[in-house]
């Protein structure tokens, strides 16, 4: 039994490393706290997308969120959108407006109370941070929050913006060469 | 299931994600392919103890998803051999997850497995939690659909926890319209079945929610119809308030319906803060309803970079519908408060103080505070450079009082605990934690009992339950987490499902990967 699960092991491992990380996202709909529709694609259009998997019990989702917070302020105007999507089941669903009300933050909080989206993402836990870009392509992942993830998380944004004005400069120099 | 195919199934299951990492489908347009997988292993130590030689498991849960335009398709394979704390099942429950999604801006259908809650699961509830074991999803058909401020959804299935040897059948609908200024009101009629378990349950249930500049207000209420006549049973309501940096909510349950009764489909909220010291958190009262009333107030006021939290609770039984919990002995009546005040400026060092006091049944009560130290170590240069380690420490103490009763008089008995906690990290690379449990409680924790040489006298017959958890974070995409040590057990709580979890000594070993 035990050579049967390193073999299973070691296979998953092999062929998770095929597989890189960029792959497009799966569009999904959820709704705010305000009970409107909000859809990925949508919000898709207006930027690149940080979706940050978060619960009220989950204490180290509630010291990830204020940094990503920051992160979005920065980015905002170049286009950054942050949905910070609530995986709370209805049993502790009461505690999400309330906190992030009295938290001032400045992103888009969708409830996803049967945590489906967050399955469709891959995410087995909480946080789940996922960085997509604006044409729809899953950049980046990550499991839990250990204190100054924030950074690389920050890095990979800048990163992702750095990537899209060097291409689109090389396609605007390949129109002009035309 | 014999071997040979339990081997074909997983490999089948390897394949597909192989298939998925090299086909050129993936460069489809519109074509999204994601997917996770979860193994799950324990080993308990040699030890003469039955109980503990019974907690080995292996476990593995493989998610597949196809998004393309409007259509989602998932599949599950799920390896129990045999799971962690449900029924001890050996074998393989194969692909026992599918389900085919259609989904447009106004229609939602979903056939094959799917979860379904109304009125925040008092109305109807089914859920999962893969780390407890627990699953009363459905398998069946669910539509749902909106126009204009209109919202209506229908399913009918049959629950297929394959925990449970008796399947509850379900269907109903629910009709709900939301007015211009901020009120929505929803009406719905289900019918539960599980041929032996209960009466047949036809079950009406309101639901309302208000939502204002400054808070908002949420109502859900249900009555079942049996046989014998109809039951008030149970309602629910939350009351937020919020400013800029304050926020109140109190909530309110009050369920009453015979225990013999409950549908596996219900999962109404638990009214009991989750988020508290480990040492409360582990020893919280019984959350499942049953007949019972009360009530929660959490206060959370924020300044500067300071965070504080208040929380009252009360509760108790009730023979007779009331309003309020009971005082009353034969009710079990239970309190609580518990405190925090946390000072965490963004990206510093950050400090938690805590504590709380719980009294169950008037007989018996506990009190404890704690206090945590996060230090962000500075970056280091020793020819090369070291950045993103924190170092945590953690100190719990609380004391438990309990009578035991001699000639009709209470001979007060105390039982001293304490929690300690230290773990290094690196951020995007992992953690190392070690923890000691301490206690002097002579029923404690039978199945994992610590060794003779892990006991001292400071309290008078003190145990320690030592544990070691590695976590490490590699190739962006996988999670290993390696645990070894003791594990006292007591109440896990995971979104508000509680199970009881027994005692463990040996090595618990979890891999998450994400494609």
């Amino acid at each position: 039994m035990t050579r049967k699960l390193i073999i299973l092991v070691l296979l998953i491992i092999l062929t998770n490393s095929h597989l890189g990380l960029s792959k497009t996202a799966p569009d999904f709909t959820l709704k705010d706290l305000d009970g409107n529709k909000v859809k990925l694609s949508d919000q898709l259009q207006k930027g690149p997308v940080l979706i940050d998997f978060w619960a009220t019990y989950c204490k180290s989702c509630l010291h990830e969120m204020p940094l990503l917070n920051e992160i979005g302020k920065k980015y905002r105007d170049n286009g950054l959108q942050i949905l910070a999507i609530s995986t709370d089941s209805p049993k502790s669903a009461a505690k999400v407006r309330p906190y992030i009300k009295s938290s001032n933050y400045d992103f888009i909080v969708l409830l996803d109370n049967k945590q489906e989206v967050r399955r469709l993402f891959g995410g087995t836990a909480t946080p789940y941070t996922v960085l997509i870009s604006a044409s729809g392509e899953i950049v980046y992942t990550h499991l839990g929050y250990i204190p100054g993830d924030e950074v690389e998380i920050e890095a990979k944004v800048a990163q992702l913006f750095e990537n899209t004005s060097s291409s689109e400069q090389d396609s605007s120099r390949d129109s002009e060469n035309e | 299931m014999n071997n040979s195919r339990l081997m074909k199934l997983l490999i089948f299951g390897l394949l597909v994600v192989f298939l998925f990492s090299i086909l050129p489908i993936k460069e489809v347009s519109g074509l999204s392919l994601t997917g996770q997988n979860k193994i799950r292993y324990g080993r308990p130590a040699k030890t003469q103890m039955r109980l503990s030689d019974d907690l080995y498991f292996l476990e593995n849960y493989l998610d597949l998803f196809a998004s393309f335009d409007k259509f989602r398709f998932h599949v599950r394979q799920r390896y129990l051999m045999p799971s962690e704390y449900g029924q001890r099942l050996d074998g393989l429950a194969a692909f026992d997850k599918m389900s085919v999604e259609y989904q447009t801006d106004h229609l939602y259908i979903k056939g094959g497995d799917f979860y379904q809650e109304w009125g925040r699961g008092l109305l109807l509830g089914s859920l999962e939690s893969i780390d407890l074991n627990f699953d009363s999803g459905m398998e069946g058909l669910v539509v749902e659909g909106d126009y204009k401020n209109f919202e209506a959804s229908i399913f009918r299935g049959v629950e297929v926890d394959t925990t449970n040897t008796v399947q509850e059948a379900a269907g109903g609908g629910m009709l709900s319209y939301r007015f211009p200024f901020g009120l929505k009101l929803g009406g719905s009629l289900i019918h539960f079945d599980d041929g032996l378990r209960h009466e047949a349950i036809d079950r009406r249930g309101l639901e309302g929610e208000y939502i204002f500049d400054f808070g908002s207000a949420y109502v859900s209420y249900s009555t079942d119809s049996y046989f014998y006549g109809t039951y008030p049973h149970g309602f629910y309501s939350a009351l937020e308030f919020f400013g800029l940096n304050w926020a109140v909510l109190i909530d309110y349950k009050n369920y009453r319906f015979p225990y013999y009764v409950v549908p596996a489909l219900q999962f109404p909220p638990q009214v009991f803060p989750e988020n508290i010291m480990h040492l409360f958190s582990r020893n919280k009262p019984a959350t499942h309803f049953t007949n019972d009333v009360g009530l929660q107030a959490d206060l959370t006021y924020r300044w500067e970079d300071w965070d504080f939290n208040l929380n009252v609770n009360q509760s108790s039984y009730q023979e007779k519908i009331k309003f309020l919990p009971s005082l009353d002995l034969a009710q079990r009546p239970f309190w609580s408060t518990f405190f925090s005040a946390e000072y965490a400026p963004l990206g510093k060092d950050r400090v938690l103080f805590q504590g709380g006091y719980m009294e169950n049944t008037a007989l018996n009560y506990r009190y404890g505070a704690g206090v945590l130290y996060e230090w962000r170590i500075p970056e280091m240069h020793y020819g090369w450079r070291i950045r993103g380690l924190s170092l945590t420490g953690e100190l719990q103490f609380d004391k438990y009082v309990t009578p035991s009763w001699v000639d009709d008089k209470a001979i007060w008995g105390a039982i001293r605990e304490a929690y300690i906690l230290i773990g290094l990290a690196k951020s995007h690379f992992g953690t190392i934690t070690a923890t000691m449990d301490i206690s002097n409680d002579p029923y404690a924790t039978e199945g994992a009992r610590p060794k003779g040489w892990l006991k001292s006298d400071i309290w008078g017959k003190d145990m320690y339950w030592p544990a070691i958890l590695v976590t490490a974070d590699f190739m962006e995409q996988h999670q290993l987490r390696v645990f070894y040590g003791y594990d006292r057990g007591g109440l896990g709580c995971a979104g508000g499902l509680c199970r009881w979890v027994p005692p463990f000594r040996g090595i618990k070993v979890s891999l998450t990967s994400q494609f």
